[in-house]
């Protein structure tokens, strides 16, 4: 199963479609989840995630706003599809019927109300 | 500043395993806007640091640590504390005058030939195994009497780093194994013999005879045929 940034890169990857490449990836992330997203903690990921066979990644065409240099261009392989599906279903599945919210007692314990 | 952090963040990503990874990351920090910011020096040091590391998964730079540049290190620490002695005496006689010059000469050649063979062969691994030795002939200095400590950095500094990063920056040059570079290598070679015959002589010291100094000091006789080894390997 993903880990919870590994799905993260998938999603944003799928997200930005063809334009998905590191700094994108990386905007899209910290927009999203308000978490800054460090290239090396991006670079390994994405390192990990092709050695699954989840995505490719090739060059792509050096732009003059990167200073003459080259993208590392993602695409998400129809594993990382089924494998970040999975992820989604479990985590959706798994979070059923929880509401997440502060308790005002007390203690102010985090707490999951069942409201089933 | 800025430019400073920048041309740091550029050096520092030339130690990343990948020309492309180097190339997509200085890209995306541009692109970013984060060009010149502390945060990009950051976060290439970490990455550097996990590329490095990385590579000593394989077992190639364990065997290079271990057969190749740790007895070099040896050998250099032999000398150095030699040198540390001899800087502490008066160096009255002519005999004694040349036991410093060929202990020196030999650290120093045995530096640049154990950084040469580090960048030949190490490949993308050659800083961190540098860095390793390094500090490991760095730790000696702790070992070393407090009133020749500075004696000894300056010795170790002077006569095993810089010779190292040398000899490792020439490996690393587009094409080490010209003409010029194979006479500096064989050039590098007799003097290390000289050095090696003269700074083992026993008659010719005055320091404290140690039953391991001499062993250690014959070690780099199999030097030259695990050299030419690595030459042929990697050329």
């Amino acid at each position: 199963m993903l880990g919870e940034f590994e799905y993260c890169v998938i999603a944003a990857c799928q997200q930005l479609g063809e334009a998905a490449y590191g700094a994108a990836i990386a905007a899209r992330i910290e927009q999203t989840t308000g978490r800054n997203c460090s290239a090396g903690a991006l670079y390994l990921t994405l390192d990990r995630l092709e050695s699954k066979g989840l995505i490719r990644t090739h060059l792509g065409e050096p732009t003059q706003e990167r200073g003459g240099r080259a993208k590392r261009m993602v695409i998400v392989t129809a594993e990382g599809i089924k494998s970040a599906a999975e992820f989604y279903k479990a985590i959706t599945k798994i979070s059923k019927g929880i509401r997440w919210e502060v308790s005002t007692h007390a203690n102010c314990n985090l707490v999951a109300d069942q409201a089933i | 500043m800025q430019i400073a952090i920048w041309l740091l963040t550029k050096l520092f990503s030339d130690l990343l395993t990948s020309d492309s990874e180097r190339e997509a990351i200085l890209g995306d920090f541009e692109e970013r806007h984060l060009k010149g910011t502390w945060r990009a020096l950051g976060e290439t040091l970490r990455l550097v640091m996990i590329r490095q590391a990385q590579l000593w998964k394989t077992w190639q730079p364990w065997l290079l640590f271990l057969v190749l540049l740790l007895p070099i290190n040896a050998v250099q620490q032999a000398c150095g504390s030699i040198l540390e002695v001899l800087f502490m005496q008066p160096l009255g006689s002519q005999s004694i005058r040349m036991t410093v010059l060929f202990a020196a000469i030999l650290t120093i050649t045995l530096g640049w030939r154990g950084g040469f063979c580090a960048a030949r062969l190490g490949g993308l691994s050659r800083w961190s195994v540098l860095f390793v030795v390094l500090a490991t002939s760095q730790l000696a200095i702790w070992r070393a009497e407090p009133t020749v400590r500075a004696w000894f950095l300056i010795t170790t500094g002077l006569l095993t780093g810089l010779p190292t990063l040398l000899g490792a920056w020439r490996a690393s040059s587009p094409s080490p194994l010209d003409t010029s570079s194979r006479l500096l290598l064989f050039s590098v070679q007799v003097m290390e013999y000289c050095g090696l015959f003269l700074a083992a002589q026993p008659s010719q010291s005055t320091v404290p005879q140690d039953p391991i100094l001499i062993p250690v000091l014959l070690w780099p006789m199999a030097l030259p045929l695990l050299y030419r080894a690595s030459i042929r390997t990697t050329q």
